[in-house]
């Protein structure tokens, strides 16, 4: 029986938004808690990241500032004046790779639901600078809860007329979506295997890259993003296997950019996971540099990606 | 194991007769079998914290239940509650599927004989405070059944029975439902160490790659060479273990 959402908590602040009575009305069976801060239910270290994940309550609340962070050298900054928004805290996905495993006490969905507060301040910083790179789903995957929240379609409403391209960052498939120019698809892609084995409650490739092909169909070109790349029992096989699929289910040409890295992490957060998940990829030898926990062989590792890649701008990290 | 803690044992003695629970010698008035183990705390949440303390402190308890009466102004007489939410603070974390209703408590240092409220006991925050030294949220519990509308009385052991009896059937099947943690058995790593002398940090590495070869489902190596000296032995080990 999936319990998701069978406990949604609701800061009483917002209770009485008509956003909020929207969302509510779509879970009639929920117990609805008040509380007072989401931080009071969200914060406490005693909560069980991993047991929460089997059964995700969700947060209605208010956020506070910041509302813009810029991005960390961890990702891949595609483009100057790369800032990064979290509408959401947390993701309906449970992919063993995670940061925010490591990041946060509790699983639980967080959705802020003061857009106002996060348009205000975006629309102060665009102003100031001209032009934005903006992610919306560094936190979160935005588009797999879509059908429920609305967030994504709230800020490409925001964007339409402005110099800002907005990131929506997907493993999910839902990809029916108010269409313009400004918005940069970028799909997760990883080996059927890697998502079977790490990528719980994901689409499978197979789906994934229909996605992408219906979005090349609209007339978009999208970013296919190869990260992290998982060194699995014969990681050279199963790669060369997977890139041969995709490059030949979707033309090359027909894309934006890849952009691609190897497993890494901050060492802190490693550690913490690594108390908590069961995965194997917490036992792998790796090289700690700098904080980071990465492959001993990285390199090569990259340069074997690198070797199966199609000439089309790339990011690496 | 499951803990559960009663203040009174007006309130245990359906549930120790039910599961069959014996008295054991100890400083608590204690009663258990093999799967649970019942502590009678006395009113108020310091002694309640204290009992939860003392069983989690001696016990090998994975899930633990504060199971008791509480006062309601709005619900029924002998309606039962998982409790989600006490004193505003704290949250239980509900994670299974069950068969009772839920609701907020508040918990107060007196009895409570007027005002609006859902659920009021003396317990519940007590209990909960000590038992996240201890567990997760979703490995503690609170069973509470309506026995008073805000009224202070002293209830007779055969109201207590009354009360309670129709449940135990719900309650067993709460308890059976909550999950004992996976441990993975790891005494190759012990017995390796223990033959070829291996420091802290070798086994710990040779955990690591154990670990993932049994994440992985590989076959471990049978490693069974003639010792010799302690860093050539750990680099045979590790030489066997291919990744």
């Amino acid at each position: 029986m999936n319990l998701r959402f069978s406990h949604i908590y609701v800061e009483k602040r917002v209770k009485n938004e008509e956003y909020v009575k929207e969302i509510l009305a779509k879970f009639p069976k929920a117990e609805i808690i008040e509380i007072n801060h989401y931080k009071d239910r969200f914060n406490p270290y005693y909560q069980s990241f991993r047991a929460q994940k089997e059964a995700q309550s969700l947060i209605l609340a208010k956020k506070e500032a910041p509302f813009i962070y810029e991005a960390s050298d961890l990702i891949q900054k595609q483009d100057i004046n790369f800032f990064y928004t979290t509408p959401m805290l947390n993701c309906i996905y449970d992919c063993h790779y995670c940061f925010l495993q490591g990041m946060y006490p509790s699983s639980n969905l967080v959705l802020f639901t003061n857009f106002d507060d996060f348009f205000n301040e975006t629309e102060k910083l665009y102003k100031k600078l001209g032009n934005m790179f903006l992610s919306i789903s560094y936190d979160t995957d935005i588009l797999a809860v879509e059908n429920l929240f609305g967030v994504a379609k709230k800020w490409a409403d925001f964007v339409k007329d402005k110099d800002i391209k907005l990131e929506l960052r997907t493993k999910a498939v839902n990809v029916d979506f108010p269409y313009q120019k400004n918005l940069v698809f970028a799909f997760s892609l990883s080996p059927e295997i890697v998502i079977k084995k790490y990528e719980k409650f994901t689409p499978s490739l197979e789906a994934r890259i229909k996605a992408v092909k219906k979005v090349i169909k609209k007339g978009f070109k999208p970013v296919i993003v190869f990260d992290p790349i998982i060194k699995v029992p014969n990681f050279k096989e199963v790669y060369r296997e997977f890139l041969n699929k995709v490059f030949s289910e979707i033309d090359y040409k027909d894309i934006e950019s890849i952009v691609y890295g190897t497993f890494r992490m901050n060492s802190t957060q490693f550690k913490i996971i690594k108390k908590q998940l069961l995965s194997d990829i917490y036992y792998y030898p790796y090289n700690v540099k700098n904080g980071i926990v990465e492959y001993e062989d990285k390199k090569e590792v990259i340069e074997f990606i690198e070797s199966l890649l199609p000439d089309v701008k790339k990011f690496k990290v | 194991m499951t803990g559960i803690v009663c203040a009174y044992l007006k309130e245990a003695k359906p549930l120790i007769k039910y599961f069959n629970l014996k008295k054991i010698n100890d400083k608590f008035s204690i009663y258990e079998n093999k799967k649970i183990s019942l502590i009678i705390s006395n009113q108020g949440r310091l002694n309640s914290a204290i009992a939860t303390t003392y069983l989690l402190s001696t016990r090998n308890i994975s899930n633990i239940i504060n199971f008791g009466i509480a006062g309601s102004s709005e619900f029924e007489i002998g309606e039962i509650f998982l409790v989600n939410k006490i004193n505003n603070k704290f949250f239980p974390d509900i994670l299974i599927s069950h068969p009772f209703r839920e609701s907020e408590i508040i918990c107060f240092d007196e009895v409570v004989e007027s005002g609006n409220y859902k659920l009021v006991d003396m317990e519940s925050e007590g209990f909960f405070k000590a038992a996240i030294k201890f567990l997760k949220s979703h490995q503690i519990h609170l069973i509470k059944i309506i026995s008073d509308n805000l009224v202070c009385f002293r209830p007779s052991d055969e109201f207590m029975n009354n009360l309670i009896t129709s449940h135990l059937k719900s309650i067993e099947n709460y308890i059976n439902s909550l999950k004992e943690p996976k441990h993975f058995d790891l005494k190759v790593v012990e017995n390796l160490a223990k033959k070829y002398d291996l420091s802290f940090s070798q086994k710990e590495q040779l955990k690591n790659r154990i670990m993932y070869y049994l994440l992985n489902n590989l076959e471990l190596p049978d490693i069974d060479f003639k010792k010799s000296e302690r860093k050539n032995d750990f680099r045979r080990i590790m030489n066997e273990f291919k990744i």
